[in-house]
């Protein structure tokens, strides 16, 4: 079993969400974050600048089976492609899953 | 004692024959009421306070990222509405009796007041909060979408030009007035007008990105803050009581005033209880956002009539406006038109709702042209009325269509697809509304 994290903007979610659900993956957890750049952003807030250094991100999660996973990188790769880009998706091992509702082990919980 | 008051007596007689002798040469100075001054200066205030009702109900029917947005346009509308009926719109309204068009008092220039006893700068203030009312009225139908700078420059004109032509044919002695077209407080002048800009103005831009379904099925793209909308319709609600009782115009006949007060309670109160109900029973739980569209609804309906109307027809005109709206805004969702606030459905169906309603419930001894169909007054006012609607919502569609073509072509009416994922605060004017709070900013 594996999780996988994607790091996009938030524009990009409805994108990636639509590719996702056409792959058939309808299991998703979607948090809004704030991460930081190597490059910060120049604003002006009512005439003064502001060196902007935290940027709204959304990080997409998914927790799938092994065979899943080439399945779902290029649906989230093809979700951020057709919007900017950007992004990136990090691969996980994941130890055990309990479904508390059957109390369901491993993959079988998925 | 005695002496004294016979001096007074020939001093008061040497100014008065003073101010005869001087009332050959020029005109007399105005005898202004005061009571009349007073009252139209604070209706004219809280017809302004509505533009912080309808700010607060289209930012809170909106999502986060465009909220800061839709505030600026609403705003902005209000000043651009002020100029612009200095400019140009008070002497297309009311500048000369013509059929069409007022041709005087540019700038204001030897503009005067039409009414006795009312300062003209008063009368000026309240007919201008009412342009900005028209104009305001837009954003909510576009919000989310419209660039800001198309949206500055639909303001001044509707305000400048399209919204003073039918205020001049119903209220500045145009053909509709003499026909005794009867919209007491503008139903169709402001509403109306507003309501037609809004539905073309939403048709041309096209739906928010995930509005409908590539198979035609609506999504609900839901408000960020329903407090906000309810505080936003409650100050609505108390604006239109300046709006209503405000355009007697003074507080020469207390009477009118309080009862087109009274009606502005009875038809809201009966519509808001209608359109929960409808949608309680068509959606399976009494929606607040629906329910407030409701009161809305019923104040537009009653903008017309409300002074030659009695309690019975002013509650009876709301609850059709109560079915009228929830309806309206399924169709809109059938015919795919994104109107984010229901503009149409409140401003414009009930807006004409309530003008023919004049020909139907309206009574002489009240101070209608004719009595209304079911007063026994036959068909003559109501065709009037109808009459009346179709050629104010007709010109104001064909006007609108080509005030937002002529943007569409210069400045371009819509966002990119990219700012209107960001938000059009981010975007057109770089700020948050909520700055440091999380919140998702695309869905």
């Amino acid at each position: 079993m594996k999780q996988l994290v994607a790091v996009i903007r938030p524009e990009q979610l409805p994108a990636v969400k639509e590719e996702l659900a056409r792959a058939e993956f309808h299991h998703l957890t979607a948090a809004s974050v704030m991460g930081t750049a190597p490059k910060t952003e120049q604003r002006v807030f009512r005439g003064v600048r502001r060196e902007i250094s935290l940027f709204r991100r959304v990080r997409v999660e998914l927790y799938i089976q092994d065979a899943q996973v080439e399945r779902a990188i290029d649906a989230i790769s093809k979700g951020c492609m057709n919007s900017g880009g950007f992004g990136k998706i990090f691969v996980n091992e994941v130890a055990d899953v309990v479904k508390i509702w059957t109390g369901e082990r491993g993959s079988r919980a998925l | 004692m005695n002496r004294a008051a016979v001096f007074l007596s020939i001093v008061l007689a040497l100014a008065a024959s003073g101010a005869a002798w001087a009332q050959e040469v020029e005109s007399p100075p105005p005898v202004y009421d005061g009571l009349s001054t007073l009252w139209i200066l604070m209706a004219a205030a809280m017809v302004f306070l509505m533009q912080a009702g309808f700010g607060m109900v289209e930012s809170g029917l909106i999502r986060t990222k465009n909220s800061a947005n839709v505030l600026m346009k609403n705003l902005l509308d209000f000043c651009f509405a002020a100029l612009g009926f200095f400019v140009f719109g008070y002497a297309i309204m009311y500048g000369s009796e013509g059929a069409f068009v007022g041709t005087e008092g540019w700038f204001l220039v030897g503009a005067s007041s039409p009414v006795e006893g009312l300062p003209f700068e008063i009368f000026w203030l309240f007919q201008a909060v009412f342009a900005g009312t028209a104009a305001t009225i837009v954003s909510g139908a576009v919000a989310e979408r419209m660039r800001f700078t198309a949206y500055l420059a639909y303001s001044f004109l509707i305000t400048a030009f399209v919204y003073p032509v039918v205020g001049h044919w119903v209220w500045g002695g145009g053909w509709l007035a003499s026909l005794d077209f009867h919209d007491f407080a503008g139903s169709t002048v402001v509403h109306g007008v507003g309501g037609v800009s809004a539905l073309i103005a939403a048709w041309m831009l096209g739906p928010r990105f995930g509005r409908f379904n590539k198979n035609g099925t609506a999504n609900v793209i839901g408000g960020h803050s329903l407090p906000l909308v309810a505080l936003g319709t409650f100050i609505l609600w108390f604006g239109w009581y300046g709006f209503n009782a405000g355009s007697t115009l003074g507080m020469g006949e207390p009477d009118v005033v309080a009862r087109v007060a009274m009606n502005t309670t009875l038809a809201p109160s009966a519509a808001a209880i209608v359109a929960m109900f409808v949608a309680w029973g068509r959606y399976g739980k009494p929606d607040l956002s629906l329910a407030l569209n409701g009161a809305l609804a019923g104040l537009v309906g009653i903008t017309a009539p409300c002074a030659v109307v009695g309690s019975g027809a002013s509650i009876f005109i709301g609850i059709v406006a109560g079915f009228l709206v929830v309806f309206g805004i399924e169709w809109l969702n059938v015919v795919r038109i994104d109107d984010v606030v229901g503009a149409f459905p409140v401003h414009g169906l009930c807006g004409a709702w309530g003008t023919v309603a004049v020909g139907l419930f309206g009574q002489a001894s009240l101070g209608s042209p004719a009595d209304g169909l079911f007063y026994g007054g036959g068909f003559g006012q109501l065709g009037i009325q109808c009459l009346g609607v179709f050629a104010c919502f007709a010109f104001a569609a064909v006007a609108m269509g080509i005030v937002f073509k002529t943007i569409d072509a210069v400045l371009g009416l819509r966002v990119s697809h990219e700012t209107e994922l960001r938000g059009l605060d981010i975007e057109e004017h770089g700020l948050e509304s909520y700055s440091g709070f999380q919140i998702f900013t695309t869905e």
